[in-house]
């Protein structure tokens, strides 16, 4: 059991301090996103500069 | 413009997008980076994003109030745009192409002197010169550099060739010998390259350039915002 949480708590700090990890707040750049896409030909979000984007995330479910 | 973002398999993904009818752009994005990166938590989530990119609000799509958009929109410039039988000018006009659209509209205006909306487009793309020479040097006289500089580039590499748009070329030039100017520019360059890795996806590497800024370029403009956002994100979160 302890084990099991210390290579829990291990697998954490590793992956803790390989990755970063950051929320955008308002204020923030958009991190720019690269992607597959519909109704539009290829782009990214740093393509779509000097219009104001309105991005929707969903999922179909 | 609207724009969804998943990260489902195309298959169902356009499913979706056919039984529903969405005519507008829809993002497949692979994996969980975008959701990792702007903190996905529930669906549907929203953001609002700036022209130039910074993001300006988030909530529930549901909870987006129009008249957020109206002081954004009044900082923004679309081309004019002519009848359909300028569908060519029309073109280079929405492509933002205004070097080569001026000397499109110039020579219609020779062929045609009495069209009228030709006349009114061009006199609408010499008063935006104008008026980004005036904010250039309205930033300038404030100390906003950076400002001031994306102005006077704007013009150059946007509306070069119209009449008027060289002064910014003698604007950018005097910057380029203003030592003040230079020490808020560099600053200026530095976190941009930061906050583009950033953007990028590369956050550690960004994260560390943006808190080089604040350290090299204390007292500077962009040394406020990388304090901002080293504020907004205190541990890297």
């Amino acid at each position: 059991m302890k084990v099991v949480l210390l290579a829990a708590v291990l697998g954490s700090l590793l992956s803790a301090g390989s990755d970063v990890t950051i929320t955008v707040q308002v204020g923030d750049p958009a991190p720019s996103f690269a992607g597959k896409w519909l109704n539009h030909p290829p782009a990214t979000l740093q393509d779509l500069a000097g219009r104001i984007v309105f991005i929707e995330v969903w999922r179909t479910w | 413009m609207i724009v969804g973002v998943t990260n489902e398999p195309e298959s169902m993904v356009t499913k979706d997008v056919a039984k529903k009818k969405m005519k507008y752009p829809v993002a497949i994005v692979e994996g969980e980076d975008f959701d990792r990166q702007y903190g996905i938590r529930g669906f549907p989530t929203s953001f609002l994003v700036g022209p130039d990119g910074e993001i300006l609000w988030t909530g529930h799509p549901g909870s987006f109030e129009p008249e957020m958009l109206e002081e954004h929109l009044q900082k923004l410039w679309l081309p004019p745009t002519l009848p359909d039988k300028h569908a060519a000018l029309n073109e280079l006009l929405a492509e933002r192409n205004l070097a080569k659209a001026w000397k499109a509209l110039e020579k219609a205006r020779a062929a045609s002197p009495d069209d009228a909306d030709l006349t009114a487009v061009a006199e609408k793309i010499s008063a935006r010169v104008t008026a980004r020479l005036e904010e250039g040097r309205t930033a300038e006289q404030a100390g906003d550099f950076a400002a001031a500089r994306r102005a006077y580039v704007e013009v150059t590499e946007v509306f070069g060739g119209v009449p008027g748009a060289e002064a910014a070329k003698t604007a950018l030039a005097d910057l380029a010998k203003n030592k003040l100017a230079k020490a808020e520019l560099d600053a200026a360059d530095k976190l941009d390259e930061a906050l583009a890795q950033w953007r990028g996806g590369d956050l550690e590497k960004g994260l560390r350039g943006i808190r080089a800024v604040l350290k090299k370029h204390e007292g500077t403009a962009a040394g406020k915002v990388a304090a901002e956002f080293i504020d907004r994100h205190p541990e890297g979160d």
